[in-house]
């Protein structure tokens, strides 16, 4: 058999495992086309490395292959082609074979992949067998032209192989899976950036192929190179290398949104929320999207999970962050795409393009700003008549429907799952996971431990009766939770007591080292008391007539004058109506020396000063110290009531005030509130002193005690009060911001000047 | 329309009941039955209590009512410093001696007109006690500096308006007072109501005024959230007509709606982004 010639150069054993293999197989030889046999036997040869059983698989394999590509090609030009990537390694053969059969027939595209595949062999092995695995998912997804042009990207991209191979078989892996985003023009230079970051580690370049480009679809090309510039001197080991690069690591996050110029969510989550909520006509909460690393699919954009949207804490844009939040918005109201979506009813497209059809029928102004936003991408008639996006609109981020079902299955095994104990109403159990699965749990039985320890927190604090003297008067007031977007009902209980007066010399004290300013500030004061209900006698408008004046009139005119007009009563009603509440701060901060002085000691020196002032002028007035420990032990501590005189015992309450714990601001003002609700005054003063910044036990970070105190501050408004925070802390600028507007705050540049401060402010805030 | 604010020009001159009547028709839309309950309240000498959100329509259905029965209206906006005399009547001087001048109260009392007190939370808990002896089967009010006391003309009838939307103590009305009055609960009227009011009203197309109701749903949708009140019938008509004598739709929400409802900044930028979607 004239075939074996060409086994010369083949070992003794593997010539007789062929011979036996083809023996057994007589049928293979007399299939092939003669010209084609002695390829098929090169092809043998390949594997004489191998042990005999692994060399018989692969000649079944092979022949399999060309069994079943027979009918689909020229048997010999494949057979030509096995051979040649044969020739530079036996492992691409039987992959070849099973790309080759997906290849379309017909002119010279099987030519010219063919020679694609031959050049990434000469560079890398691994690569090419990457290649020639995903080429008929490529196929599908890219189609033919563009098939070659993957190919040679990842070739040029291998111009260093022994750092980039792993990049490029990452990059062919990736391009084909991920359907979406990634333009061919910004492969070429993810994969640029991908060999700069393989000369430190081939590993993190491939991280970042599969991965953390993605983070950084949100930065344009500049921005991403000197993201990836960071990343390289920023991090020392390959561990560390490696997981910057995968986009998952805190460090690469923070990196890529300090270098996005935009928007970002923090500063935008509550006018963002509120249109969504205008527009869905219920509440909508507004997460990061940062929780979700992780979740299959993400894709580090805008996503619903079927109850909260997720969106990315920085966007180029607040008017492409309005639009991901509302497109996010009408998806929530677009019934059961999920499942049509896993069963394959529907393209992820066709329901981007309907929520966007249905949100410009709402929004027709929306239209306009997509046209503004996606520029080139969008056809004129869009969303009417979407014909084929060239790619993904940078607002409609991910669809993950199973990350619906399972939020949903698991927000259902958590209410079946919580103890029958926990005596409580769906609907808050609702919110208390949603609120959880916000915050980035998503594991059904670490929720239901989280959910558990809440409630047992609940159960645990609740007040001791004993805790209470005799004397304490109780109250109950809500809470604003942030995160649940929320009120708590009855959340924090106010403890109001009266301090003791047992006498001390504090006022004594003070009034002697202070003579001059208490007498000044009364001679002021006294000017701004007007005299109340006044009649203003001989008027020429009011109710009643003035007998007086009308006998002097009518004498006068009897004797020859006019009858002046000026005969009636007027009341002036235009009278001082001013209730105003202090409130002052006793946290434990307040012992903090400022030159030699306790911040209380100030307090109480302006209180003192002020109250001597009041009590000149005649306007209602009430003091209460404030300090909490928990929300069960909110303690108001009565100074003076509206109604109680101002005397000594007052002062010696004031004297004997020591600083205490912690500040709940909220509830504080929500007490006040509740205090100046009994006092009849058509203007109502709130005014606070403090020296720091909201701060309690389980009261959430800055971003909750804030959202809490800025919320009371506005019931406070609603209700026509006027609350006025005065605050030592010198960065209360910042937060201040936040809680209310700038005219009703005030940062005192040193403490000292407090009690100067307190009575000027005073009297300018209700002249 | 002829309905005059009686209260400021009281001193200077008497005013003839004739001058009340309302002598073109209002334009009204019915949301419910409120027409023939007022009807049926008129007949029956029911004192009537409009309760509802401002600008909703209270004082355009009483104007309606009052040109359909044919009565004169007189209304008194009221307020703080509105005292019984004000109300009821005083003595002025006049010449050689003191002449009684009646308050709008008594006028409407003696001709038989709708006497309508606007916002009557605003006025003084003791004013509005005069108004006590009208509203029960006697009808009747004493003036007492002139020392008599009036009967009510039969078609006398007495309607107050009142925005329970105040949730605050001291601007509540006194049970003693909202006891006496049959209640016509008002409320922003539904969309395609609301429609064709911005179209007759404001004179804008239709597909203005579909998009001017939906801005008003999605700000009253807000109404938990830091507003007090939603957007009033009244600021989308306002909107509506800046609109149609040719200002920009965008400039006119925000004229009309945004800056009208609130001094929040989050809140204006909210509804601004709002606008900006729907126009």
């Amino acid at each position: 058999m004239e075939v074996y010639n060409s086994c010369r150069t083949f070992s003794r054993e593997h010539l007789k495992t062929l011979r036996e293999f083809l023996e057994a197989h007589p049928h293979v030889l007399s299939s092939l086309p003669r010209a084609s046999q002695n390829d098929f036997i090169r092809l043998c040869g390949y594997v004489a490395h191998l042990r005999s059983r692994k060399a018989v698989d692969f000649f079944m394999n092979t022949l399999r292959a060309i069994e079943s590509i027979g009918s689909h090609h020229d048997i010999r030009l494949v057979l030509n082609g096995a051979t040649t990537l044969g020739s530079r390694n036996w492992v691409l053969v039987l992959p070849y074979f099973a790309a080759a059969k997906h290849i379309p027939n017909g002119d010279d595209f099987f030519e010219a992949w063919l020679q694609c595949s031959q050049r990434l062999a000469d560079r890398d092995i691994d690569v090419a067998v990457t290649f020639l695995h995903k080429t008929p998912g490529a196929l599908s997804v890219l189609g033919k032209e563009a098939v070659l042009r993957w190919g040679d990207l990842a070739r040029s991209a291998l111009k260093t192989p022994q750092f980039m191979w792993k990049a490029a078989r990452a990059y062919l892996e990736e391009s084909v899976e991920n359907r979406c985003g990634t333009t061919p023009e910004r492969w070429v230079f993810n994969l640029e950036q991908a060999s700069i970051i393989a000369q430190r580690s081939p590993s993190a370049a491939e991280e970042f192929i599969r991965s953390g480009s993605r983070i950084c679809l949100l930065l344009n090309e500049e921005e991403t190179a000197q993201w990836v510039q960071e990343g390289i001197s920023g991090c020392s080991s390959t561990a560390e290398l490696a997981s910057y690069f995968s986009g998952r690591s805190l460090k690469s996050l923070d990196m890529r949104d300090a270098l996005i110029e935009g928007e970002t969510l923090k500063d935008k989550i509550g006018s963002l929320s509120l249109i969504c909520q205008a527009y869905l006509a219920r509440p909508v909460k507004i997460r990061s999207n940062r929780g979700l690393v992780g979740v299959k699919g993400f894709s580090f954009g805008p996503v619903t999970d079927g109850r909260v949207i997720y969106l990315p804490e920085v966007v180029q844009s607040f008017e492409l962050m309005k639009l991901m939040a509302l497109h996010q918005a009408t998806l929530l109201n677009i019934e059961g795409w999920h499942e049509a979506l896993k069963d394959s009813v529907a393209w992820p497209a066709d329901i981007h393009v309907e929520a966007d059809r249905k949100l410009i029928e709402i929004f027709p102004g929306m239209a306009r700003l997509m046209r503004k936003i996606a520029g080139p991408l969008l056809s004129e008639g869009y969303p009417h008549s979407a014909h084929v996006l060239s790619s993904n609109l940078p607002w409609w981020g991910d669809l993950l429907p199973h990350l619906i079902t399972e939020t949903e299955a698991t927000v259902r095994k958590i209410k079946d799952g919580l103890p029958e104990s926990a005596d409580l109403p769906p609907e808050l159990i609702e919110k208390l996971v949603d609120s959880l699965l916000a915050q980035g749990e998503r594991e059904p039985n670490a929720l239901l431990a989280k959910l558990g320890l809440m409630l047992d927190n609940i159960d645990f604090d609740s007040p001791d009766a004993e805790d209470l003297g005799e004397n304490v008067q109780t109250f109950f007031y809500k809470e604003w939770d942030l995160i649940l977007s929320d009120y708590k009902l009855d959340w924090c209980l106010v403890r109001q007591w009266t301090p003791s007066d047992d006498p001390n010399s504090f006022a004594r004290d003070l009034a002697e080292r202070r003579k001059g300013i208490i007498s000044l500030i009364r001679r002021q004061f006294t000017k701004l008391k007007p005299e109340r209900f006044r009649k203003f006698k001989a008027q020429n408008f009011g109710d009643e007539l003035d007998l007086d004046a009308l006998i002097n009139a009518i004498v006068e005119m009897r004797s020859g004058s006019f009858l002046s007009d000026k005969v009636y009563i007027r009341r002036d009603k235009r009278v001082r109506d001013v209730a105003v509440l202090f409130l002052v701060d006793l946290s434990a901060s307040t012992e903090q020396e400022l030159d030699g002085v306790r911040f209380l000691d100030i307090e109480k020196e302006a209180m003192t000063l002020m109250a001597e002032a009041l009590d000149s002028l005649g306007d209602p007035f009430a003091i209460y110290g404030f300090s909490s420990e928990g929300r069960f032990r909110v303690d108001m501590l009565c100074l003076k009531k509206f109604n109680e005189p101002y005397g000594d015992s007052v002062r010696h309450r004031m004297g004997n005030l020591e600083p205490r714990t912690l500040t709940r601001l909220g509830t504080i003002i929500r007490h006040g509130m509740h205090v100046l609700e009994d006092v009849a005054a058509t203007n109502k003063l709130m005014i606070l002193l403090t020296d720091g910044r909201p701060y309690d036990i389980e009261y959430g970070n800055l971003e909750y005690a804030m959202a809490d105190t800025r919320k009371a501050i506005k019931e406070a408004r609603t209700r026509k009060i006027h609350p006025f925070i005065i605050t030592s802390d010198k960065k209360g600028v910042s937060y201040l911001k936040q809680i209310c507007a700038q005219t009703q705050s005030i940062v005192l540049p040193r403490a000292e000047i407090l009690p100067y401060v307190l009575p000027a402010l005073y009297k300018r805030l209700t002249l | 329309m002829a309905v005059k604010a009686a209260h400021s020009e009281i001193n200077s001159r008497e005013l003839a009941i004739e001058e009340f009547f309302v002598d073109k028709e209002p334009f009204y839309v019915a949301v419910g039955d409120e027409i023939e309950l007022f009807d049926s309240a008129y007949r029956l000498k029911l004192p009537i209590m409009l309760k509802g959100p401002t600008g909703c329509g209270k004082t355009r259905f009483l104007a309606h009512m009052a040109w359909k029965l044919s009565l004169p209206l007189v209304t008194i906006a009221c307020h703080e410093d509105l005292t019984a005399s004000d109300l009821v009547g005083r003595f002025l001087l006049k010449g050689h001696e003191t002449t009684w001048s009646d308050g709008p109260l008594s006028l409407a009392v003696k001709h038989g007109a709708i006497c309508y007190l606007d916002e009557v939370v605003e006025a003084r808990k003791d004013t509005t006690v005069v108004i006590h002896p009208l509203t029960d089967d006697r009808r009747m009010l004493p003036q007492e500096k002139k020392g008599v006391v009036l009967e009510a003309h039969p078609n006398f009838l007495l309607v107050i308006s009142y925005n329970p939307g105040y949730q605050s103590v001291t601007k509540d009305l006194k049970q003693s007072t909202r006891q006496r009055f049959v209640a016509i609960d008002f409320n922003y009227p539904p969309a395609e109501k609301e429609q064709a009011i911005l179209m007759s009203e404001g004179g804008v197309d239709q597909e203005t005024a579909v998009r001017l109701v939906r801005l008003g749903e999605m700000v009253r949708n807000l109404r938990q959230h830091g507003l007090e009140e939603g957007v009033s019938t009244r600021l989308l008509v306002y909107a509506a007509k800046l609109i149609s004598a040719g200002h920009d739709t965008r400039q006119a929400c925000t004229a009309a709606v945004t800056q009208a409802m609130t001094d929040d900044p989050e809140m204006q930028e909210t509804i601004d982004e709002i606008v900006s979607g729907l126009f």
